[in-house]
C-alpha cells in the first residue's frame, strides 16, 4: 500500500465580495470538501469552470487559507513557499527580462540552487522540454506553446516531491495542448514519480493524463466522484484517445461532470 | 554561457526586412538634412534681404562666425565646465534622490500615503520662481542653480519611479509566493526590472530639465556659466552670440540625450523584441 501524502479533512473556503450598495456578501466556493492522495500518484481535479478547483490548488499550496476543516500535506499545514511543493499557473509567467535559461534557473535561485547546478540542471531541462537552443531568447521572442515548455521546465526543474498544476495548458490550442501533455507525461514517468494534483475543465486531458480523476459539481464545489483509472503506463495520449477503453470511461465520467454543466 | 553563444535568434529571415529598414532610414535622414538646409537659407534671406530686422534675429552667418570663434577660445569653454559640472551634479543628486525615495514608497506603501499630499504640495510650486530665492539661499555660486535643478527633477524621477514600480504583474508575485522568495529577492528581481523603463523615461527627461533648471539659475544671478553668459549678451543685444550659445547648448543636450538612449536600448534589449 502507498504511503498517503495529502489529506484533505472537510474543507470549506467562503470569500466576502462587496456590493455595489457597500455590503458584503459571502459566498461558499468549497464545501465540505474530502479526499486523501497516496505518494506518486497524477490526480486531475476537474470541474466545471469557477467552481472553485483553483480555490482548492490554493488552499493545498498554502496560498489560501480554508475557512474550515484541514488540509495535510506531506505531515505538516501548508504553507506558501515550501521546498518540498512546485506551482504551475495557468499563465507562464516568465519574467521578460530574463532569457528563457534564466527564467528556468529562476525557480532553483529562489531556493537556494547553486549557480554551476542550475545553469547545468537548466540546461538539460530545456533540452528534454525540446527547446535546446533556444536558451538565449527572450520571453517575447517565443510562441505561447515554447513559453509553456519553458514554464513546465521552471516547473520541474526543483526537485520538489509535489506538483500542483493550475490548469497550465488552458491557453493553448487543442494541437500544442497534445503535445505538451505528451512532454509532460514523459517528463513526469521517468525517474522518482512526483504527486501531481493537475486542475482542469477539459475531461480528455484529465482522463489521459491521470491515475485518478475527482469531479467537482458547480460552486461551491462538492467532491462528486472519485475515479480510479487503469490504463497502463507509459501512455500515449494519442493512442489512448482512440481506445474503446477510454471511451467507455469517458462517457461515465461525462455523465457525472455534464450534470453539472447542465444543472 | 558557452553552450549558447552561437544562438543568434535575428539572422537568416530578417537580413532583407533589416536592409529594407535601413534604407528607409538613410531616405528620412536625407528628408531631414533638406528641412534643416531649407530653415537656414530662408532665415539667412530674411535677414539679408531685411525683410526681418537683423539686429533682433541676428543671421546665421553671424551666429556661425561666432560659434566659430569662440569654440577657439577659452570663454565659451571655461563656461561650459561651468553649466555641464552643475548640470551633472543636479542630474545625480536629483536622479539618485527621486529614484531611492521613489523605491522606498513602493516597497512601504506607508510612506508614500503619509507623504503623498506634502510631495504634491512641494511639487505645484513653480519652482522657476523660487531661482531668485534660491540665489539668496545659497549665494550665486554652483550651490544655487543645483539645487534649482534638483528641486525639478527630483519630482521626476520620484513620480515615474513610484508608477513604474507599482507596475509589477500580480502573476509574477503569486510565483514569488509560491517559491517562498523573500521581500529582497521580489525587489531586485521583480520590481526593480518592472520599473526599469520608466525610470528611463524619467532619467531622459531629467537631463533635458537639468539643463533647463541650471540655465536658468545661471540667467537670474551667477558668476560663471552658459546661461550667465547669454543673459549678458541679450543685455547687450548681441543676438548673434545668445543664438549661438543655445545653439551649442541644445547640440549638447541632444549629444547626451542620445547616450542615454543608447544605455536605454543597452539595458532594456528585452523591451525592444
Amino acid at each position: 500500500m502507498k504511503q498517503t501524502i495529502l489529506s484533505v479533512n472537510n474543507v470549506s473556503q467562503e470569500f466576502f465580495i462587496e456590493e455595489q450598495d457597500g455590503s458584503e456578501r459571502r459566498v461558499r466556493a468549497l464545501n465540505d470538501v474530502s479526499f486523501t492522495v497516496e505518494q506518486g500518484q497524477f490526480i486531475s481535479l476537474v470541474g466545471p469552470s469557477g467552481c472553485g478547483k483553483t480555490t482548492l490548488l490554493n488552499a493545498i499550496a498554502g496560498l489560501a487559507k480554508p475557512t474550515s476543516g484541514t488540509i495535510e500535506l506531506a505531515g505538516s499545514t501548508p504553507a506558501a513557499g515550501r521546498a518540498d511543493v512546485a506551482y504551475m499557473f495557468a499563465t507562464d509567467c516568465l519574467l521578460p527580462w530574463r532569457r528563457t535559461i534564466e527564467n528556468v534557473e529562476f525557480a532553483m535561485e529562489v531556493r537556494g540552487v547553486s549557480k554551476a547546478a542550475r545553469r547545468a540542471r537548466a540546461t538539460q531541462l530545456l533540452e528534454a522540454v525540446g527547446l535546446g537552443g533556444f536558451e538565449m531568447a527572450y520571453p517575447a521572442q517565443l510562441s505561447r506553446g515554447m513559453r509553456q515548455r519553458a514554464a513546465l521546465a521552471r516547473t520541474f526543474a526543483l526537485d520538489s516531491p509535489v506538483l500542483l498544476m493550475d490548469e497550465p495548458f488552458g491557453a493553448l490550442d487543442a494541437q500544442t495542448k497534445l503535445i505538451l501533455e505528451q512532454l509532460l507525461l514523459s517528463l513526469w514517468e521517468q525517474g522518482e514519480r512526483r504527486t501531481v494534483l493537475f486542475v482542469t475543465h477539459d475531461l480528455n486531458e484529465a482522463l489521459v493524463l491521470s491515475d485518478r480523476v475527482l469531479v467537482f459539481s458547480r460552486a461551491p464545489a462538492r467532491l462528486k466522484a472519485d475515479h480510479r483509472l487503469t490504463f497502463p503506463r507509459p501512455r500515449d495520449p494519442l493512442g489512448l484517445q482512440g481506445s474503446s477503453e477510454y471511451h467507455d470511461v469517458f462517457s461515465r465520467l461525462w455523465a457525472d461532470l455534464g450534470t453539472e454543466l447542465l444543472g | 554561457m558557452s553552450v549558447i553563444e552561437n544562438f543568434d535568434l535575428s539572422r537568416s529571415p530578417s537580413t532583407g526586412r533589416q536592409a529594407k529598414k535601413s534604407r528607409r532610414r538613410v531616405r528620412l535622414f536625407l528628408l531631414q538634412s533638406c528641412v534643416a538646409v531649407l530653415a537656414v537659407v530662408a532665415w539667412q534671406v530674411c535677414s539679408s534681404t531685411r525683410i526681418l530686422d537683423p539686429t533682433v534675429i541676428s543671421s546665421p552667418g553671424a551666429v556661425f562666425s561666432y560659434l566659430w570663434h569662440a569654440i577657439q577660445g577659452p570663454e565659451l569653454w571655461t563656461n561650459f565646465a561651468y553649466t555641464m559640472a552643475a548640470t551633472l551634479i543636479a542630474f545625480v543628486i536629483g536622479s539618485a534622490l527621486g529614484i531611492l525615495i521613489g523605491l522606498a514608497f513602493v516597497q512601504v506603501p506607508l510612506l508614500e500615503d503619509i507623504f503623498d499630499p506634502f510631495i504634491t504640495l512641494l511639487n505645484s510650486f513653480p519652482r522657476i520662481a523660487l531661482a531668485p530665492l534660491f540665489v539668496v539661499w545659497f549665494g550665486i555660486g554652483i550651490k544655487s542653480k543645483v539645487v534649482l535643478a534638483v528641486s525639478v527633477i527630483f519630482f521626476i524621477l520620484l513620480l515615474t519611479t513610484v508608477a513604474g514600480g507599482r507596475s509589477v504583474d500580480r502573476n509574477f508575485l503569486a510565483l514569488c509566493k509560491s517559491l517562498g522568495a523573500g521581500t529582497w529577492k521580489v525587489f531586485f528581481s521583480v520590481t526593480i526590472p518592472t520599473a526599469a523603463p520608466s525610470i528611463f523615461a524619467g532619467l531622459k527627461l531629467a537631463l533635458i530639465y537639468a539643463f533647463l533648471g541650471v540655465i536658468v539659475g545661471e540667467m537670474i544671478a551667477s558668476e560663471y556659466g552658459l546661461g550667465q553668459e547669454a543673459m549678458k549678451y541679450s543685455n547687450l543685444f548681441q543676438m548673434d552670440r545668445v543664438l549661438g550659445i543655445l545653439f551649442f547648448l541644445a547640440v549638447i543636450t541632444t549629444l547626451l540625450a542620445g547616450i542615454m538612449t543608447a544605455i536605454e536600448r543597452r539595458v532594456l534589449r528585452w523591451q525592444r523584441l
